[in-house]
């Protein structure tokens, strides 16, 4: 089965770790594919990020992936505008407004820690909705588990977790690595989702499938035949 | 004659008889791989862990979870535990929330989860 953790954070977004100590370590664990995220610097800056990503991923031997991940409105706006020069686009959750957006947004892919900085779950019945229809997947961020507040992050990922399964909204699981020391084992997440009441299954799927279908639909996205969702070309 | 009779009677109280295999409760044992920042915090390793699973916990579901370190199988980097069956994911996830071991980052990577030592040997 292959594993995929799809928000790992390198020196050049406030991260520690550099891109191939990063992409070694998640080799090491036992992932077939890691995505980093990066902060929208420019065109010319994301160009030379994405040969140093794909440079990185063949050194190693691990399918890697250029992210990014918008943190306001404005972020968000300019990265819709460019969403075919990258992989993933993730919004950093937390603001109810933001949350909301992301999930009625068909071009972002994941929606990052929606509880981040709240006590409630961040995200309720409607957007659950909204994100199935426009197929964003939900995060769930284990690096929040590095808190001091433990007990509240666990209630609030039981949340997600409950409105997810019963709206049938795509779940995902993450590290949220900022160092090689943060990557998690890909069992320690599924773990995690069997812990908080999950279906061994579904908990498998949250690292496996569907990040996969996130990875089929970006290089969908990326092909030359790709015109807009829902539109590309054929040849008969 | 009483010799003998005390000596029966210390066999019987040393050791009961071993549970039909129904009534045992169902192991695994999971075995684990560490990667320290600096080197030589591996012996502090097993403190940390138990203190970290104890604190997440409590001790009503540590009695629960029937967690044993198996000491004799544990070199190096390497460690291995027992626990109740069905307990293998909350020790997994108690296993992923160190992150530091006396001052110094860790990498841990489950090697594997078996029902034997033989198999998770192999």
């Amino acid at each position: 089965m292959k594993f995929y953790d799809l928000h790992v954070h390198s020196v050049f977004s406030d991260g520690e770790s550099k891109l191939e100590e990063l992409a070694e370590t998640a080799k090491f664990l036992g992932y077939s594919g890691i995505g980093f995220i990066f902060y929208w610097l420019g065109n010319e800056e994301n160009k030379i990020l994405e040969k140093r990503v794909k440079d990185v991923g063949k050194e190693v031997g691990i399918e890697t992936f250029i992210g990014y991940e918008a943190r306001n409105l404005k972020e968000l706006r300019i990265l819709k505008k460019r969403r075919r020069n990258y992989d993933i686009l993730l919004v950093s959750g937390g603001n109810l407004r933001l949350n909301r957006i992301a999930c009625e947004t068909p071009e972002v892919d994941i929606l990052a820690h929606p509880n981040l900085g709240r006590k409630d779950a961040g995200i309720n019945h409607i957007m659950a909705k909204l994100a199935r229809e426009n197929s964003t997947a939900i995060e769930i961020n284990f690096s929040l588990l590095k808190t001091k507040e433990k007990t509240l992050v666990i209630k609030q990922f039981a949340e997600i977790i409950k409105i997810c399964t019963k709206y049938d909204c795509n779940l995902i699981f993450s590290s949220g690595a900022f160092s090689k020391f943060d990557l998690k084992d890909p069992k320690v997440l599924i773990s995690l989702g069997r812990v908080l009441g999950l279906e061994l299954k579904e908990a498998k799927s949250c690292v496996s499938l569907i990040p996969q279908s996130i990875i089929k639909k970006i290089k969908e996205r990326r092909s030359e035949k790709w015109i807009m969702p829902g539109v590309k070309v054929l040849k008969w | 004659m009483d010799n003998a009779w005390r000596k029966s009677f210390k066999m019987v109280i040393k050791r009961l008889k071993i549970l039909p295999p129904t009534l045992r409760d169902k192991r695994r044992y999971v075995k684990i791989r560490i990667i320290c920042e600096k080197e030589g915090c591996y012996k502090k390793f097993m403190e940390e862990f138990l203190r970290t699973i104890e604190e997440f916990y409590g001790d009503f579901q540590l009695a629960w979870i029937d967690l044993k370190p198996i000491r004799n199988l544990c070199k190096n980097n390497t460690f291995i535990f027992r626990c109740f069956y069905k307990a293998v994911p909350y020790l997994i996830l108690a296993l992923g929330l160190i992150y530091k071991v006396e001052n110094s980052r860790v990498i841990i990577k489950i090697e594997g989860v078996s029902g034997t030592l033989k198999k998770l040997k192999k």
